[in-house]
């Protein structure tokens, strides 16, 4: 879940009224010192070319942006803005392939082997690196990094969000269970279990390599209380293309080119890139009009004509990686009747839903939780498409028959991506649902203000709700979504697994997806997931809406800049005109 | 005087006290908290406990305000939930942007609010006083964002006579040395670099413009008013009896007598300028501590809240102190004891 600063965003609606295969391309591997490999990645770290005129090097590039980063100690790092700042500061041991959600490179690690029985990663480093404060990156920093990931200081648990995602917690609670060094080029991790999306999961920049050095010189231990932890705001530290220069909270974040880069041949063609956080969508664009800023992102879907249309700019689109959706809590009725359900899904026409709100290809119509340049995607045949006499059918058939009272519940004081105007997209659906006999009260809270917490525990029966995937890989999504829980939902002390959320407690599910996570095989994996999601979509948990991506705006003097749906963009690769 | 001060400053700890009371019940009655800022969709109900307990939002309210105000009087103000930097490096960082922003809005509405007011009080009743007093109202009732946003696209997209976001050119300067924050000042005095200094008044003038509105057309109103109300006392009528001139009386007699309430109310906008102007400072990219604790309210970052609001009712208060403290000397028959 790649966190938006959604305040960035609302300012828009209060000045209205106030984001590797490990696979990769198989070669030969040192040898694999424990367990006997079956997954190798590729030494080759290929120098991505961006197509048109030969790079110009120099300039400084203002990249207008919707917020100042929330921080930049990488463990902690879960908002957009802190990725983009991070992913040019620091490296991953393996990277997305740029413009790829799925594709792995290598990055700090030249190569990687998997034991057979998917537990251990053997990862053979980069020779030669250093982070920008002159220490080497070698096993011994690389152990270092893994080891905080583990034994996540005590001050800073409860500030990260994806070691405790994708590792599970801390110290025994940790998915890792050993991390050593076998020389200074080589460290393996262990796990405690399986975990086929592990290798992709480090691509993430919150498992970027930081300077050890740098971490303990600036107390970045001592969690955000401390005073003298100056670390993300003075001297955040990591081997990548570009370094830290300057913050001025609220004004702007600059980045310097690094003149040591140990990756010469992908050493950044800018001198400095200065980050302008800019909160309002209107006034970006406004902005990039009058030249204040070089490019923008978050670009309104309103917006993406104008752009269009105007020479002297350039729409970058992201692929779509976001997913909107209608859920439903199994728990609570009418929904606990698969019936009524599957009528929601027949009454609501999503063509005129993503025609009326993701105008200008801001969106597609969405049948999965999984997105459709996914390798798990299958379209989703078993509800069947917009069809209103089936619906009311459908209902009549329910054990709530017309007039079927629900209450829907959609949020304010909010846009995200995939749900840009929740109000008037509840407005758009109701008259849908009406016309297949329910009779709809709605209800909503603000955002931040008890909705997400209120949904999380599941309290509401019919919900507005979405995702925006870190890497394109299912058990990011539905592997997150409808995992169980034995904490207390809505007040109810559970003794057994549930999941909150959805009321999703399909045994059939839960070992579906237990298995299609597990499995190291991505061939097998695939078809796992592509049966887990079968298994899920015939329960009908939630009605699918649209799938969104988000697009950037820049001037044509930018170059080279390659959108990714993960938003691991590359700024080493960008470059403007001479004299621009 | 001083005993004056003293007592007003004293009188400051019981206001400071049932502020940070009330700020704190009602900032705790809003529906949410940061964990959902934090950890976003999709979340469990452990990971909202976690969190909970983590920024000890599971205390009883009465727990966290003593544990808030244990922290207050260690001189720690608390830090962000969400951004994790402790409140008083955000605001010392922020406020200079605001001051400035606040000076240059206030300039802009005593340098023409005040002679409007007075030309408009002199022709009681001309053309040009129903003009100033139209004007005003406008200048009044125009929605801020409005203004900003019109201004931003004449002068910046259409004109292109002036930039729309930030305090300077990025692109051409660096103030990483002085870090003072103050831009005016450091490009003047301290780099002492002309171009530099006008770039920073040229980043100034749309947002001072935008803030500087409605203080402007309440200053000429009050100008106008406070001028009209003097102008009709026997010592004025007095003086153009003893023959002195117009202008004499306007300065000897006029304006000072009329500048209390203009004085009361220049310090009462100017306080409210230093509570950080959120829709100017979000339309310009200002910096300042207004966009901050929009920005924490829209999170419910609650340390955030209470300690940003609780520095500026400090301020607002000083800054009416000072106000208070001058009429003795615009005004030397009032006398503080």
């Amino acid at each position: 879940m790649l966190r938006l600063r959604i305040g960035a965003l609302i300012a828009a609606g209060a000045i209205a009224f106030a984001a590797c295969s490990g696979a990769a391309t198989a070669a030969p591997s040192v040898a694999a010192p424990s367990a006997a490999p079956v997954t190798s990645g590729a030494p080759a770290s290929t120098a991505p070319v961006p197509s048109g005129p030969t790079p110009v090097n120099g300039g400084t590039w203002i990249f207008g942006s919707a917020s100042d980063p929330s921080t930049l100690d990488a463990i902690l790092i879960q908002d957009g803005e802190s990725f983009r700042i991070a992913q040019q500061i620091y490296e991953t041991l393996i990277k997305l392939k740029p413009g790829s959600a799925s594709d792995l490179e290598p990055d700090l690690a030249k190569t990687w082997d998997t034991s057979t029985d998917g537990l251990t990663y053997t990862f053979h480093l980069q020779t030669g690196v250093n982070f920008s404060d002159g220490t080497p990156f070698n096993a011994d920093a690389a152990v270092y990094n893994v080891n905080r990931w583990k034994n996540l200081p005590a001050a800073l648990q409860g500030d990260d969000y994806y070691d405790v995602t994708v590792f599970g917690g801390y110290g025994a609670n940790s998915l890792i269970k050993t991390v050593t060094k076998i020389d200074d080029a080589t460290f393996s991790i262990t796990l405690t279990k399986p975990k086929a999306d592990f290798l992709t999961a480090m691509t993430l920049i919150p498992f970027a390599m930081q300077s050890p050095t740098a971490l303990q010189a600036h107390h970045a231990d001592l969690g955000s209380k401390a005073p003298t932890n100056d670390y993300w705001q003075k001297a955040p530290t990591g081997t990548g293309p570009f370094m830290f220069s300057e913050f001025v909270p609220g004004d702007h974040y600059t980045i310097v080119k690094n003149p040591n880069y140990w990756d010469t041949a992908n050493a950044a063609h800018l001198d400095k890139i200065i980050f302008q956080p800019i909160a309002d969508s209107a006034n970006r664009l406004t902005a990039l009009k009058s030249g204040t800023v070089d490019t923008i992102d978050f670009v309104d879907a309103t917006q993406l004509k104008d752009i269009s249309s105007d020479s002297s700019l350039q729409l970058l689109t992201r692929p779509p990686l976001d997913i909107g959706k209608l859920g439903f809590n199994q728990t609570q009725k009418p929904f606990n009747d698969i019936k009524v359900r599957t009528a929601v899904a027949l009454a609501i026409d999503k063509n005129a839903l993503v025609n009326a709100f993701f105008p200008n290809g801001a969106g597609t119509v969405a049948d999965s939780d999984l997105i459709n340049n996914m390798p798990a995607y299958e379209p989703n045949t078993g509800v069947g498409t917009f069809d209103a006499a089936a619906a009311k059918t459908m209902l009549q058939s329910s054990t709530c028959p017309p007039p079927c009272a629900v209450t829907f519940w959609y949020p304010d004081s909010v846009s995200r991506p995939y749900m840009l105007d929740p109000q008037n997209e509840y407005l758009a659906i109701k008259p849908m649902l009406e016309a297949a006999g329910f009779v709809v009260t709605p209800n909503h809270k603000p955002w931040h203000g008890g909705y997400l917490t209120d949904e999380a525990n599941g309290v509401y029966p019919m919900f507005f709700i979405g995702w925006i995937y870190d890497y394109a890989d299912p058990a990011d999504g539905p592997g997150l979504f409808y995992a169980t829980s034995t904490a207390d939902c809505n007040g109810v002390k559970e003794t057994t697994a549930h999941n909150c959320e959805f009321g999703e407690d399909n045994p059939l599910v839960a070992a579906a997806m237990a298995k299609a996570i597990a499995e190291p095989d991505q061939t097998t994996r695939t078809q796992d997931w592509k049966d887990a999601m079968k298994l899920i979509n015939a329960d009908v948990p939630d009605v699918p809406l649209v799938w969104a991506g988000s697009s950037l705006a820049s001037t044509t003097k930018v170059h080279g800049y390659i959108p990714s749906p993960t938003q691991s963009e590359y700024f080493n690769l960008v470059w403007k005109d001479a004299g621009s | 005087m001083l005993k004056y001060i003293v007592r007003r400053l004293i009188l400051l700890v019981p206001i400071l006290f049932g502020l940070s009371l009330f700020i704190i019940v009602f900032v705790h009655a809003l529906p949410g908290d940061p964990c959902s800022s934090i950890l976003g969709e999709h979340t469990s109900p452990e990971r909202i406990a976690a969190c909970r307990h983590g920024l000890g939002l599971d205390k009883p309210l009465y727990e966290q305000y003593f544990d808030y105000m244990n922290g207050l009087f260690h001189g720690n103000l608390g830090t962000s939930a969400t951004d994790r930097v402790p409140v008083l490096t955000e605001f010392v960082s922020r406020f200079p942007a605001t001051v400035e922003l606040s000076i240059a809005a206030m300039a802009v509405a005593i340098g023409l609010g005040v002679p409007l007011g007075i030309a408009a009080a002199k022709r009681q009743g001309s053309v040009f006083d129903n003009l100033a007093t139209v004007g005003s109202l406008i200048g009044i009732s125009i929605p801020i964002f409005f203004l900003g946003l019109l201004l931003a696209y004449v002068f910046g997209v259409w004109l292109h006579w002036l930039p729309t976001a930030g305090r300077f050119s990025l692109r051409q300067y660096d103030f990483s040395h002085a870090g003072t924050n103050f831009l005016l000042w450091e490009s003047l005095v301290i780099n002492r670099n002309i171009p530099e200094f006008l770039d920073v008044v040229r980043h100034l003038i749309l947002p001072a413009i935008a803030l500087g509105s409605i203080p402007l057309a309440v200053v000429a109103r009050i100008t106008r008013s406070a001028v009209l109300e003097v102008l009709n006392e026997d010592y004025v009528r007095t003086a153009r009896a003893k023959g002195l001139t117009t202008r004499r009386i306007d300065r000897r007699h006029v304006l000072r007598n009329a500048m209390l309430p203009i004085a009361t109310i220049i310090g009462l906008q100017t306080g409210l300028l230093l509570g950080g102007a959120v829709l100017t400072e979000t339309i310009f990219s200002w910096g300042g501590v207004g966009s901050w604790l929009f920005q924490a309210a829209v999170d419910k970052d609650f340390i955030v809240i209470q300690s940003g609001t609780l520095i500026l009712a400090t301020l607002f208060v000083l800054v009416n102190l000072t106000v208070d403290v001058s009429y003795a000397y615009l005004n030397p028959r009032i006398r503080y004891s």
